[in-house]
């Protein structure tokens, strides 16, 4: 009795079990056709070492194209630029979107101007940011290489110690109203009372702002430097339009590098092992950001 | 010698706040206006008020968390219109208790001394020595969200006391606790303020914290205010027909009523009966040449009587302890309160009884209930009037 019951339930269990992935079916075959089938395929080309010209059979070469690539000195300096890319542009980016955020958080006469000055980078897209950038890094008509004592020559771009720093530049600058209406939305809902407390218990501004406000803001920092971190090791169009990855590889960050490996020199398979490692460093990246989140950051309310 | 900076090494005397002609206009809307006020030093004063009043903007504009568009305050005798919140030397208590929620609770208490810049060994003896006193020493190394309501609010009183200021400000401390824990906590406050000897300003809503806990109370309404007394004064002599009706639990009842007589024999008509006025009340009534007046009468000073000179219908009876209240109507739908110690067991609803004013004289030996039932004149005690236009009060 008991046993036909247990049966009967079971049978149930795997009913409903069954249509659930019936519903989740559709959504399924997209992730399937579109990302889990191209990342397999990805790391099955990485198995192919590509002929160095046209039309002839690929080879089956197993994993020593990723051994051989992985450890390359085109490789390891490509993984330097983008690590010294993020370097230059996640934390100076935060900082600078915190302080605007901080500025344009105080109650004054017009600073909606300002919030909307200080956002206004978000509607404006890396094609456009860039060439507004190419024109002011410009040797002959620049206004920063005027400012910069870097008029007449090749340019700044084309200078291998300011080229990263440059290209770090435009991306700050592009990336900052994102950043900055994300801090002020943080700054927002930490509490008045907390922050008046604060005034009344003695804090000077800064004292203030070191013990309460920015221990408020972690969680969102913490997300911005996920969503920046990101953002840089895939930034392609700024470099694409303005350095194209010279000068002498200087700007040759990783995601360029594939670009290079795959439409320049048709090399789909060192392509291929190149996506990949792309790939499994930001996986574990996000992963441990993720590990460092539960522990480390305070949420309010909780 | 380094021991002097130490709050606690230093006898500290509570001091005076005064507001002086006080007002503060947001754009065009007052907030508080003409504003005048002293607590004395060591005083509990509480501000009494509906929502929307105004009374926690005085505690803001005392704290510095607000500028003044007009008027003096004075702290200690000081004036610090012009002096930031963090040199005003006073600790503020939020009804939200503003516990910083990423530090523990020796943190949340130690941070007024650490923005201070006290040294370090000093300031942890000082926590300890205030977290033993509200009997946190055991949950010093928790954050915030680990703590009850209670504790809570004792974590942000440890945090006002910590420093000995000049002055509190509460702002509703006791708003978000439970019942039980707000009558403990009230206690509490009183022998805090009793044992700190200190100046508290105490915002509340609730008339029975004001009247319970306050040296002397201010009401204040629409911005204003209205009276200021010791809880006996505003309670036996409210200034106004606002103050009458809100400080008194229940509420006083409120009737219109016309003025009709002549000489000292004065009666308050309204729908469902009158009141014969006492002739104090009545020549007040009479030199002010007034044809209409506010009666306020307490719940208590209104007996049930066999025949009587007010009508009204009974709607709800409650029972509360040895006492019972009796909620009726008039046919005007007016509600009215009538508190007796008489057994309302036979009351119904629908039931239509008499009322008279008048004092249960219990204490008083050789009187018959028959005779306390039909008291035959009104004491002028028991009677409030109020002036209809501006509610000021009539006194004789």
């Amino acid at each position: 009795m008991t046993s036909r019951i247990r049966s009967l339930t079971r049978l149930k269990a795997i009913r409903e079990a069954g249509l659930g992935y019936l519903w989740i079916l559709p959504a399924l075959a997209v992730f399937g056709v579109f990302v889990f089938f191209p990342l397999l395929k990805a790391i099955w080309l990485g198995f192919f070492e590509t002929p160095p010209f046209p039309n002839l059979p690929a080879h089956f070469v197993g994993l020593s194209q990723y051994a051989s690539t992985l450890s390359s000195e085109i490789f390891l300096h490509s993984l330097w630029r983008t690590v010294l890319f993020v370097i230059f542009t996640v934390p100076i980016g935060i900082v600078l979107g915190i302080a605007l955020a901080t500025l344009a958080h105080q109650r004054l006469a017009g600073i909606r101007v300002f919030r909307t000055i200080f956002s206004s980078t978000v509607a404006t897209s890396t094609a456009v940011a860039s060439v507004i950038f190419f024109t002011l890094l410009d040797p002959q008509v620049g206004l920063f290489s005027y400012w910069l004592g870097q008029r007449g020559g090749t340019g700044i771009l084309a200078n291998p110690t300011l080229a990263l720093p440059a290209v770090s530049v435009v991306t700050i600058w592009q990336n900052i109203g994102f950043t900055f209406i994300l801090m002020s939305a943080a700054l927002q809902s930490v509490p008045d009372d907390l922050l008046e407390a604060a005034r009344i218990d003695g804090a000077s501004n800064w004292f203030r702002f070191r013990t309460v406000t920015l221990p408020l803001l972690s969680p969102t920092v913490f997300f911005a430097s996920i969503v920046g971190i990101i953002g840089s090791f895939q930034a392609f169009g700024q470099i694409d339009l303005l350095t194209q990855g010279g000068p002498n590889n200087h700007t040759l960050v990783l995601i360029y590098y594939i670009y290079q490996a795959a439409y320049t020199d048709s090399n789909y398979g060192l392509a291929a092992v190149l996506s990949i490692a792309l790939f499994a460093i930001l996986l574990v990246l996000t992963l441990a950001q993720f590990w460092f989140f539960e522990r480390r950051v305070f949420y309010v309310g909780t | 010698m380094a021991g002097a900076v130490l709050s606690s090494d230093v006898d500290r005397s509570p001091a005076a706040v005064s507001l002086e002609g006080v007002s503060k206009w947001y754009d065009n809307v007052p907030a508080v206006q003409d504003f005048t006020i002293d607590a004395e030093a060591g005083e509990f004063l509480v501000l009494l008020g509906p929502s929307g009043c105004g009374k926690t903007t005085v505690l803001r504009l005392i704290a510095g968390l607000e500028i003044p568009s007009q008027g003096v305050i004075r702290i200690g005798g000081q004036v610090v219109n012009d002096v930031d919140p963090r040199n005003r030397d006073i600790a503020m208590v939020f009804q939200s208790y503003a516990l910083y929620p990423h530090m523990t609770v020796r943190r949340n208490i130690e941070f007024p001394l650490r923005s201070r810049g006290h040294p370090a060994p000093a300031r942890s003896r000082m926590v300890e020595e205030v977290a033993r006193s509200l009997q946190l020493d055991k949950l010093l190394d928790r954050k915030p969200a680990q703590l009850s309501g209670g504790q809570r609010q004792r974590v942000a009183l440890a945090r006002a006391i910590v420093r000995r200021p000049l002055a509190f400000l509460m702002d509703e401390p006791l708003s978000n606790l439970d019942a039980q824990l707000r009558i403990e906590m009230r206690a509490e406050l009183v022998e805090l303020h009793a044992k700190l000897d200190t100046t508290i300003i105490y915002v509340t809503h609730d008339q029975v914290e004001a009247t319970t806990m306050g040296n002397r109370i201010a009401v204040i309404d629409q911005s204003r205010l209205q009276q200021v007394g010791t809880p006996r004064e505003v309670y036996e002599h409210p200034a106004n027909a606002f103050v009458a009706g809100f400080v008194g639990n229940p509420p006083m009842n409120i009737i219109r009523g016309h003025l009709e007589g002549e000489g000292d024999a004065m009666n308050a008509r309204f729908q469902d009966g009158y009141l014969q006025l006492p002739p104090v009340l009545a020549a007040a009534a009479r030199r002010e040449n007034l044809g209409e007046v506010l009666i306020g009468i307490r719940p208590q000073d209104l007996q049930i009587v066999e025949q009587g000179t007010i009508h009204a219908t009974v709607s709800l009876v409650e029972v509360v302890g040895s006492e019972s209240r009796l909620v009726c109507r008039f046919a005007g739908g007016q509600f009215i309160t009538v508190d007796t110690d008489r057994d309302p067991a036979h009351m119904r609803n629908g039931d239509v009884i008499d009322l008279a004013v008048g004092r249960p004289r219990r204490e008083q030996q050789g009187v018959s209930q028959e005779e306390l039932r039909s008291l035959p004149e009104v004491p002028p005690e028991a009677l409030h009037l109020f002036d209809v236009a501006s509610g000021r009060r009539l006194d004789p």
